[in-house]
Order: structure tokens, then sequence, then C-alpha cells
């Protein structure tokens, strides 16, 4: 796939601007081959609803170990999500940021066994399951949250 | 606990086996060359003939893969497992464990083995890891597996940073003599993780996150006993030196990520055994909808090799891919990577109608009886409804029982497409996991079933 040749291509040359940081600005920028596109939540396909209350966009990337990172914008610019999908564990420290930390403390006070982890606070959100091979998962910030969007609509 | 009577002479010519496995799949250059990589790279019958591990009866396979034409006397493939309050969570399943330094003679001779008992009895993982903290005196006397594909000198010893969902255990591979009940894996490849001896690269915490051996030790968990559907833990790092999963360590600060051979990976100790070493089976009783105090059950090794083991004509075989998951559908959504996971407290899935606590569990006020489709991916099997109930976490969890079969956890995440029969599910049956392409009658591995 062409595109994806030139995702990890980018990937590898500019290893930090692929990456989203939560909280931050979009990693992805306009200048990396990610898709951009503005989402509406479903619920919004109502006539009251402007045409264009697009209340984030998504951009999507692939790293350059073939892992899916999407992460979702606020219009102002600011990643109020992220997501990852993939044979390993995207590296956590760029893609969440200044909020590492917070995966750490929920993985500790979270922790059950083996399972996946569901845990967080009212700041920080974070969903991660997987095992060896294959890992996917979900972080966000709620109180950053578009009005009337679920972390199940993020899609 | 017995300990395994170890007959020096095949114990030598198994390990020159052994060596000669290695050297020729280090000719070979591919990793599957050596042949043994769990799960989908080769045939393999109910008994393997990969490995060849001492303590067999007979100086050669011939007799130890006779199979099953005579059935040893019922019980000695058993060990007891048990779900308590002594850790203070719900819905762990452990047993103990015997470590020796590899070929100690005698048994329990002392310092050269340990019991470990609240050894965390997981369907989703593979192989023996073991806190180094319950080890202080045993661990100098396990053997340094060294030996790694990218390791240019081959003798830096091999430390692996395992990643779980949750976080990572990080710590050396030595080889030991694991013992469960009166089944012995020799000189097999485990984790001694949280040793200290080596730091903790920087991709193992940027990719792995928080150190789930501490977060272990914190819920008193001595290690994992992971007996999943495969023989070795890693068939990436046959192939790639993964960021965060496998290393050589030339000193204490210097680790460098590389390939595996398989043979050289944490294993799967029952794909270890002399016998019963095609599977497992977890046997434990039903309990009532408000819980219990505890559960006493049991681990049986093997699949068809003992009168104690058979699978049932009527089980439902679920076919498993190469990561142990196949479908299950819920509410019209396709949750195509659902497992069977002994390692998981509860029944996790996303369900927004359900109301949830804090903590992430569900919490309704009154009993779910719900139903689920698990849909075995091989087509040979026709979907299974599947009938599980969800109570209310919180109120259950109040009385200090530890048993329940009614936990539900909730994901939010639209796109992780996973749902979880964790260890609820386990309770009033019997679930078989094959390891490898183990053939159980007419059914290949690797499958569950139940």
């Amino acid at each position: 796939m062409r595109f994806s040749k030139i995702a990890m291509l980018a990937a590898t040359l500019l290893p930090l601007s692929s990456y989203a940081t939560l909280g931050g600005a979009p990693g992805a920028g306009t200048s990396s081959p990610a898709i951009l596109r503005a989402v509406s939540p479903s619920a919004v396909a109502t006539p009251v609803q402007p045409a264009n209350a697009a209340p984030y966009s998504l951009h999507q990337s692939i790293d350059a170990n073939g892992v899916t990172l999407r992460e979702y914008v606020l219009p102002g610019n600011v990643v109020f999500a992220v997501s990852w999908d993939g044979p390993i564990r995207p590296d956590m420290t760029a893609l969440l940021g200044s909020y590492f930390p917070n995966f750490v403390n929920a993985a500790q006070s979270h922790a059950r066994g083996t399972g996946p982890l569901v845990g967080g606070n009212d700041d920080f959100r974070i969903e991660s399951s997987g095992r060896l091979g294959r890992f996917s998962g979900m972080a966000w910030l709620p109180r950053l949250m578009p009005a009337g969007v679920r972390p199940g609509d993020l899609q | 606990m017995k300990k395994h009577n170890m007959n020096t002479s095949k114990k030598t010519l198994w390990l020159a086996a052994a060596i000669a496995g290695i050297a020729l799949s280090a000719c070979g250059g591919g990793g599957n060359a050596s042949g043994n990589q769990g799960g989908n790279s080769i045939g393999w019958n109910a008994s393997p003939d990969w490995i060849s591990p001492p303590g067999g009866s007979g100086s050669s396979s011939n007799s130890s893969n006779s199979g099953n034409s005579t059935p040893p006397a019922t019980g000695d493939n058993t060990v007891p497992v048990r779900v308590d309050a002594s850790t203070g969570n719900v819905n762990r399943l452990f047993a103990s464990v015997t470590v020796c330094a590899p070929g100690a003679p005698g048994a329990q001779d002392a310092g050269q083995c340990v019991t470990v008992d609240k050894m965390l009895i997981d369907t989703g993982s593979t192989g023996v890891r073991i806190a180094a903290r319950v080890l202080p005196t045993l661990a100098p006397l396990l053997l340094t597996q060294a030996g790694a594909v990218d390791d240019p000198v081959g003798s830096a010893p091999i430390v692996e940073c395992m990643p779980f969902a949750s976080g990572f255990t990080w710590g050396s591979v030595k080889r030991a003599d694991i013992t469960i009940g009166s089944k012995t894996a020799s000189n097999i490849p485990i984790q001694l993780y949280s040793d200290g001896a080596f730091s903790t690269p920087d991709d193992c915490v940027a990719h792995g996150g928080g150190d789930l051996g501490a977060a272990l030790e914190g819920s008193g968990i001595n290690g994992i006993l992971g007996i999943d559907n495969f023989t070795s833990d890693s068939a990436d790092a046959i192939t790639t030196a993964i960021p965060g999963n496998y290393y050589y360590c030339p000193s204490q600060n210097r680790c460098i990520s590389t390939r595996m051979q398989a043979s050289q990976e944490v294993m799967n100790p029952v794909a270890g055994f002399a016998r019963d070493n095609n599977g497992t089976v977890i046997r434990l009783p039903a309990v009532p909808a408000a819980g219990q105090a505890n559960v006493s059950g049991l681990l049986v090794f093997g699949i068809g090799t003992q009168p104690n083991n058979a699978l049932p004509a009527n089980a439902t075989v679920v076919a498993v891919d190469k990561y142990g998951t196949f479908t299950t559908q819920y509410q019209g959504r396709v949750f195509n990577r659902s497992a069977i996971d002994s390692g998981t407290m509860s029944y996790a899935f996303p369900d927004t109608t359900i109301p949830v606590s804090a903590a992430g569990l569900y919490t309704p006020t009154s009993t779910l009886n719900l139903t689920a489709t698990i849909d075995p991916t091989n087509g040979k099997s026709a979907p299974l409804q599947m009938p599980f109930s969800v109570g209310n976490a919180t109120s259950l969890m109040a009385g200090g029982y530890a048993a329940f079969n009614n936990i539900g956890q909730y994901f939010s995440s639209s796109h992780n497409n996973m749902f979880l029969w964790g260890l609820p599910f386990f309770y009033g049956r019997d679930v078989y996991t094959v390891i490898g392409n183990a053939k159980i009658g007419n059914e290949t591995g690797p499958f569950v079933a139940f």
C-alpha cells in the first residue's frame, strides 16, 4: 500500500511529529500524511444542528511499528482523546505526553492481575487491552470531551 | 510436594539434544526452523515429538510418546487450585508451583527448591513468571538464559519486558525445573521479574507503561502461571526485535532489543511435561448467585490422556486464532477479539445501558440475565447461545466473598472489539485449553472447549 509506505517513511523520519500528544496540539499536523476529517456524533443528524457542527476532527496515522494511532482533536486544535491498535503498544510517553504518569498510576491502582486495564479519574481515563502480538486501547480527557460525545462514540 | 527423580544420563542426553536443536535452528536461520513455536507452525500430535524431556519412562521417546494406551492411575496429573480472599481481591485463581535449580538432586534439596503459592493461573498468557522477592536464595542458583539471536557474543543474559494489557513485568529469563502437582517441566525458561538485575530500558517503560510486577506485589500475588494455547510467549520476537519485549544485556545499564529463538523464550510449563502435556482442564465447582467465600477446584494436565481429562463428545469446541481469540456477538455487535481468560476477573464487554461504578464494574439494580453468542470462527461448530448473568458488583463484593460468577466490567472503547469471558465463566464448568496443534479426537488445536 502506497499510503502505508509513505506513512511509515514519514514516521521514521519524523518520529515525534507523527505522534499525537494528549492535551496538546495534534502531533500529526498538516504536513504529515494523516487522515483528517471532521466528525459529528451520530446524534447530530437532526435538523436543529447547524450543518457544520463538527465537534471534533480525527487524525489518523500509522507509526513505524505498524500501530494505527488516532487522535481526536477539538476545533481549538487540542487533542482530547487518543487510541491505538497494533502489534505492540505504541510509545505511550509520546502518545500521552504529560499524561503518561496518569497511565502508570491507573495501572498501579486499577490493575486486576493480567486482565485489561480500565482506570483513571475525572481528569484522565484509559482503557488498555491486548496481549503480546496485538494491543489496543484508548485514553481520553473527560473534561475536554465535546458535549454529547461519549467515549464509545469515538470511532 | 514431590520432586522428580532425575536420571543424570538422560538429563545429559536431553541437554545434548536441546543444544543440537538450537544449533540446527541457528544454522537454518529461520524462526520456523526451530519448530517449537507455539500454536501455528507445526503439526503436533497429542504427544509432541519436538521435545524429548527427561523423566519419561524408557530411554527414548518411543515409550513416552506411546499415548494413552495404558493410562497411569488417575490423579497424578492434577493440582488443587483455589479462589479465596487472601489477597484482598475477587475472582483470582491460584495454584502453588515448586521451582528448583535445574537438575537439583533429591526431593526438596535444601536451598535448591522453593514452593511458591499465590501463582495466578492465567489462560491468557504464556509461561511461568515469578517475583524475584520470593526466591531470594534460590534465584542465584537458577541458570541464566543467554544466546539471544542478535547478541554478537552470545553470552549476555536475556531479559524480558513482558507487556500485559495493563503494564509490564521486567526481569531476567532463567532456566528452572518447574513442578506443578507431580508434573515437572525440566530446565525451562521462566521470567524472574522485578529482580533488579538490569535497569529497565526506556522503551520497556514507554511501551509498557506501569510496572505490573509492583502492582502484583501490592496484590499479594507471587507470580503468574501462564497456561494458554501456546508454547512460547512471543511469536513476533522470532522474526523482529520488537520494542519493549526481549533484550540481551551486556551490562547492568545496557540492554539491547533482540530477536529470539522460540526455544529460549519463556515457555508454557505444561508443554514441557513428559506426559499430559497437550493442554489443561480447569475444573471449578459452581457458585451461588450471591457469591461464595472461596472455591476449591482442580487444574488437570493433559486432555484425553487419562480417565480424568477426557474431552466429552458433546463439548463445545471453540477454535482460536494465533492470539488465542475467537468471535463473540453481543447485542448485534461483533467482538472478534474475544477470549476465555482465567486471568480476567470479570465478564468484560461494553454495554452502555448498564450502570457502572467508579471502578468500572457493572452495577445494575437487579441481576441481569444476558446472552451472547460464541461464534467459532473455524465454521465447523454451530454458534452457541451462551447465557451469563451480571449482578451489582458493588453490593456483591461488599460482603467479603472472593468468588462470583456474575461480575461484569465495562469497556467504553468502541474499537477494541473485545469481549472477555473471565473467571466468572469458569465456575461450574470444565474448561479445556489445548496447546498448539495438538489433536484431541477429531479436533485439532489450538482451541478452547467446555
